[in-house]
């Protein structure tokens, strides 16, 4: 052999060599992505990692995730009933203060060691060691004392009443339970847990960071046993990716806020060979108005804003139906939100018109932006340019309001750059959502009633101001449900009819899976999953 | 050459400092504050208390030249922090993620040679031939279809369509092929120009018509004269690219769901996810730095005539 035919063959050999190790180098060809059919898996697609398996931690920890290994003294049931899960009953002082649990007898965790009052106190006890961290949490900074009275029995005092405790407790973090063995030596779950032992029906199996997560069904479940062995979550994070990976049938079930395109969804839904389902409303899509700025600052203005706009076809032309109109600022399937009295306002132009003449907003001849001592009605409205959505009911707004004489410039910000500039007052109409099921309708007045949110100036102008103000923190007080149940009736109605505040529409979770699934049920926990019952056939 | 290589290994160091500048200048002048941005994507609402907690644990209280200086210092020894969203070293992040990132980005660049030579080659000695009619239609696709449109096209055909290959993913060798063929495209567009550009221009060469006339076979003079002269202009073109074959990853990892580095740096850019951007960006600087420095050392091993001018490039 001569040399340049030697030269010739090592070079072969090592490209063949570098070809092979790069295709099957980091990996062992048996896992990965795809999906034996299996009928006692259930695949579904997740944008991001699921993060760590601990309960007390937040990002990038996936809160449906967290929800299937942990579960919560209280459950959040549809229309806000609070109703008992790992307490079977609780009992408040008559001045709201103390807060006694009884639990449950059969609760086990998933490594069979048992859930009582013991390990209550040591995850409240672990969550409290980061008080700050969690004191978003109304009730997590007023606890005074834990304590575990007997086997079943777990009390805590807080340092002032606060109704809204049993509420938060439904959340999915940070006060849900996790076992003896996942506890660090020195009882700080914030850096770690050891394992992720829990009571929920289901346990982490198998997790690939960023690829995929296997959860397999908890032997030692206290509830109903789910119906599928398996739920196995690929990690997709492009959308349109999703979309292709369903239709090729690797995955099961898609779901979430804006978990794929309106016009992906919608075109999947036409060709009817899946099943597509909504939620109810999980919050509020609103207009905020500035009643500080000089224009708004008239509530006939505010009224007339309201009335000049077709809500109806706005919202399902833009939303082709993943969204509905909404006529109050608060979902009525929240708790002390339904049969509210507000004032409704439907599209009329004619009306609009007329108040805003009241106003003093005139149309001068010739021109085609009303005007008041020489200046012109310009308003500025902000968006998240990311959301399509905002950007899309901007424009509409934009245009309807124009031929009412109302000249509204758009301006798409960043998240954050409008969280910011709504903080800082720096805005005339933002749009903005609540935070839904299970934080609200208490974070929702706490919120609006707490400086540096934007809200408590945005209402500045509200004559009542003042006394609403008062009653909204003074709600989160009582103690006596029907006397609760009239403030809310009180300042929800008060809010909304002075319109600063105005209802767009409903956000619902959108869902879409393959005809073998059944009993696909949201919860009516924002945050939770959706897999209680769930089946494949 | 020592000199000329320690020359050009020196003139990293001030040019590293500056990109280092410029990511603690990215902080100040984002309009956005990384606490509230953690705050918000993790659903919790951001109170005061809180935000001035999460600010002090990002080290986001202190001044600019405090942080700058901090992060020379850090970044020096390699440490180069702790992610805001998952509080794990950056180091162990990346280096969890690094190897997929390297598979397909290596992959893509051996498809792109093994694709772009012999194309290039036969493109340059048969002009307006049928491969330089092909070599031309895959460089106007190549440069023109922005690749996360060219692999969903692929994903739809060969995935949905056809069945044949998987979604997105990692795990097996067919997994690598989509986004390989994705990725490689645009680089496959552009060596293919190059080479077949300099092939023509070498079979002008005196030297080949003087290879002719002595009646030399023409697969000799195609092998020994042509391809060894022409391939090393391509080298630089691809030393240039190596950079832009990492960012390239950044698009084509989303798409196929191929658990890399880029993918992440993009999550990390929603997070606002100060660290890791900042040593995302850092190592790009370093790879951007270090590709152009190896193309230089692998032309000076090529070309003597480099050496012999005392490190005076042509």
């Amino acid at each position: 052999m001569n040399v340049s035919r030697r030269k010739k063959s090592i070079i072969q050999a090592v490209s063949i060599l570098s070809i092979t190790t790069l295709l099957f180098g980091c990996s062992n060809p048996n896992e990965g992505a795809d999906n034996k059919k299996n009928k006692d898996t259930l695949t579904m697609a997740w944008p991001r990692d699921i993060g760590e398996m601990n309960p007390h931690v937040y990002n990038p920890s996936q809160l449906f995730a967290q929800s299937m290994v942990y579960e919560p003294l209280v459950h959040y049931a549809e229309g806000g009933k609070l109703e008992p899960f790992l307490a079977k009953s609780w009992d408040i002082s008559k001045d709201g203060k103390t807060y006694t649990f009884m639990l449950r007898d059969d609760v086990k965790f998933s490594d069979g060691s048992t859930f009582d009052a013991t390990i209550v106190k040591k995850n409240f006890d672990a969550v409290l060691k980061n008080k700050a961290l969690h004191s978003w949490l109304g009730f997590i900074s007023k606890i005074d004392k834990t304590e575990a009275v007997d086997k079943q029995t777990f009390r805590m005092t807080l340092s002032e009443a606060y109704y809204p405790t049993i509420q938060e407790l439904a959340v999915v973090r940070p006060v849900r339970f996790l076992g003896e063995a996942g506890f660090p030596k020195n009882g700080d779950t914030s850096k770690g847990v050891e394992q992720e032992v829990g009571t929920g029906p289901w346990v982490l199996d198998e997790y690939k960071a960023d690829q995929y997560a296997t959860f397999k069904v908890n032997k030692n479940y206290w509830g109903p046993k789910p119906k599928v062995k398996k739920i196995k979550v690929d990690i997709i994070p492009d959308a349109e990716s999703r979309v292709l990976a369903f239709e090729k049938g690797d995955i099961d079930l898609i779901f979430g806020e804006g978990a794929i395109s309106v016009d992906a969804y919608n075109q999947l839904k036409e060709t009817k060979s899946y099943k597509t389902t909504m939620s109810e409303p999980v919050a509020t899509r609103l207009l905020i108005m500035n009643t500080k700025k000089k224009q708004l600052a008239d509530e006939r203005v505010r009224q007339a804003l309201q009335y000049g706009f077709d809500k109806k076809t706005l919202v399902e032309g833009i939303t082709s139906g993943l969204e509905a109109p909404a006529d109050f600022i608060l979902p009525p399937n929240l708790p002390y939100t339904s049969n509210l009295n507000v004032e409704k306002r439907d599209f009329d132009v004619e009306k609009a018109k007329t108040l805003l003449d009241e106003a003093g907003w005139k149309l001068p001849n010739g021109k085609k932006v009303r005007e008041k001592d020489g200046q012109p009605l310009q308003i500025e409205m902000m968006y998240d340019a990311a959301e399509l959505v905002q950007k899309a009911m901007a424009e509409t707004l934009q245009s309807e309001w124009a031929s009412i004489g109302v000249d509204l410039k758009i301006v798409g910000v960043e998240l954050p750059d409008q969280v910011q500039r709504f903080k800082d007052n720096k805005f005339d109409i933002n749009m903005y959502s609540n935070f839904g099921a299970p934080y609200d309708p208490h974070t929702f007045v706490n919120i609006i009633g707490t400086d540096g949110f934007g809200f408590k100036e945005a209402i500045s102008a509200y004559p009542n101001k003042d006394q609403l103000l008062q009653e909204m923190k003074d709600v989160l007080k009582t103690t006596d449900e029907t006397k609760r149940q009239k403030m809310y009736a009180e300042i929800l109605p008060s809010l909304q009819d002075q319109g600063a505040l105005v209802p767009i529409s409903y956000l619902k979770k959108m869902a879409i899976y393959q005809n073998g699934v059944t009993n696909f049920k949201f919860a009516a926990n924002r945050d939770e999953n959706p897999f209680a019952q769930i089946g494949i056939k | 050459m020592s000199v000329y290589i320690l020359k050009r290994v020196g003139s990293v160091i001030p040019i590293l400092l500056l990109a280092i500048l410029l990511l603690t200048a990215m902080i100040h002048l984002s309009p956005v504050d990384p606490a509230e941005a953690y705050l918000s994507a993790a659903h919790i609402q951001p109170t005061e208390e809180v935000l001035a907690q999460k600010r002090a644990e990002f080290g986001l209280d202190q001044s600019f030249l405090t942080q700058y200086v901090t992060t020379v210092v850090r970044l020096a020894s390699f440490d180069f922090g702790t992610s805001y969203v998952s509080g794990k070293p950056v180091l162990d992040e990346v280096l969890l993620r690094l190897p997929a990132t390297v598979q397909l980005a290596l992959s893509s660049l051996l498809l792109a040679i093994f694709v772009s030579i012999p194309l290039g080659f036969l493109a340059g000695i048969r002009k307006n031939g049928f491969f330089d009619h092909l070599s031309r239609g895959i460089a106007f696709i190549g440069a023109s279809i922005p690749s996360f449109w060219l692999g969903y096209l692929l994903i739809f055909f060969f995935s949905v369509q056809l069945d044949l290959l998987p979604v997105g993913g990692i795990g097996s060798p067919s997994h690598v092929i989509l986004p390989a063929i994705t990725l490689a495209l645009p680089l496959i567009a552009l060596y293919t120009r190059l080479l077949r550009t300099s092939v023509i221009e070498t079979m002008r060469e005196p030297y080949v018509l003087f290879a002719r006339t002595r009646g030399i076979r023409e697969t000799i003079i195609l092998g020994k004269h042509v391809l060894r002269v022409a391939i090393p202009p391509m080298l630089t073109g691809l030393g240039m690219n190596l950079g832009k074959l990492l960012t390239g990853t950044i698009i084509v990892e989303t798409v196929f769901s191929w658990p890399g580095f880029g993918r992440y740096f993009i999550e990390a850019i929603f997070d606002r996810d100060m660290p890791i951007i900042q040593g995302y960006v850092f190592l790009a600087a370093l790879l951007f730095i270090g590709s152009s420095l190896l193309v230089d050392l692998l032309q000076l091993a090529i070309d003597p005539r480099i050496a012999r001018k005392g490190g005076n490039r042509r």
